[in-house]
C-alpha cells in the first residue's frame, strides 16, 4: 500500500438505464480514485464536482423522438493526501432525461477500470478510466452505445470516442 | 397505411386499432411500413463538455506519518 498507489475504492460496474427506465443503482452507486492506504477517507480539498455529458436522440422517420436520453457523469477532483496529490474522491452518473418509446428499449451500465497514476511518485494524479456501455434495440433492430472517458485528478477530462 | 400514434404512444394500424406487440401478428406490408418509418431512426447527438481550471499537484508531505504502509 502507498499513495502513489491510486485504486478503486467503491464500485466497478452498475446500472444507469433499465428497460428504457432510470436503474435504482444510480442513487447508490459510485467510484473513486484515492490513495491506496488505509486512511483514503481523510482526503481534504475536494473541489466540484465537474462533469461530462452526452444527450442522444433517435428520431423515426415519423417525426416522433422513440429515444430521447441525457446523462452525466460527475466527479470531485484535486482532493489531497497530507496535502499533496489530486484524487477523485466521488464519482457518479445521473441521468437527466430517459424517454423511451413503444417498440424500442434501451439499457446502459457504467464500467470503471482500474485507475492509475499520471503524476509523479510525490504528486500523484489520479487517472480513471470509465465506459459507459450498452444498447438501443427495437423490435427490429439493435444497436450497441459505447463512450469511452478518462477522468482526471486535476479536473480534466479526455473523452476517447 | 396509418400513419398515426395513439395517445398511449402505440402505432395505430389503418383502422386505427393499435399495432400487436408482436411483430408476427403484423401482415408483411405492415412490417414493411414499421422498419421503414417508425422504427428507422435517424440520431442526434450532443457532448457536453465542462472544462475547469486544472488544479495545481503538489507534493505528499511524506513526513508526517500516519497510514502509510
Amino acid at each position: 500500500m502507498s499513495w502513489e498507489h491510486v485504486i478503486n475504492a467503491a464500485q466497478l460496474a452498475w446500472k444507469i438505464v433499465e428497460d428504457g427506465k432510470p436503474s435504482a443503482e444510480i442513487t447508490t452507486n459510485t467510484c473513486n480514485a484515492v490513495p491506496d492506504v488505509t486512511d483514503w477517507h481523510s482526503l481534504t480539498d475536494a473541489q466540484g464536482p465537474t462533469y461530462v455529458g452526452r444527450k442522444l436522440k433517435f428520431e423515426n422517420y415519423l417525426g416522433i423522438d422513440v429515444v430521447d436520453l441525457h446523462f452525466r457523469v460527475h466527479w470531485e477532483y484535486g482532493a489531497r493526501y497530507r496535502a499533496g496529490g489530486a484524487y477523485i474522491p466521488n464519482c457518479w452518473v445521473t441521468v437527466l432525461r430517459c424517454d423511451v418509446a413503444w417498440g424500442f428499449d434501451l439499457d446502459l451500465r457504467m464500467q470503471v477500470h482500474n485507475p492509475t497514476n499520471a503524476g509523479t511518485e510525490t504528486a500523484p494524479k489520479a487517472r480513471l478510466p470509465i465506459t459507459i456501455v450498452g444498447s438501443v434495440s427495437s423490435l427490429v433492430t439493435s444497436r450497441t452505445l459505447s463512450w469511452d472517458y478518462i477522468l482526471f485528478g486535476d479536473g480534466n477530462h479526455e473523452q476517447v470516442n | 397505411m396509418s400513419q398515426h400514434v395513439g395517445p398511449d404512444g402505440v402505432p395505430l394500424r389503418h383502422d386505427g386499432t393499435p399495432f400487436p406487440n408482436d411483430p408476427s401478428e403484423w401482415t408483411e406490408e405492415e412490417k414493411e411500413y414499421m422498419r421503414t418509418y417508425y422504427f428507422g431512426t435517424r440520431e442526434e447527438a450532443d457532448d457536453e463538455q465542462v472544462t475547469v481550471a486544472a488544479v495545481d499537484v503538489p507534493d505528499i508531505h511524506a513526513g508526517e506519518g500516519g497510514a502509510y504502509a
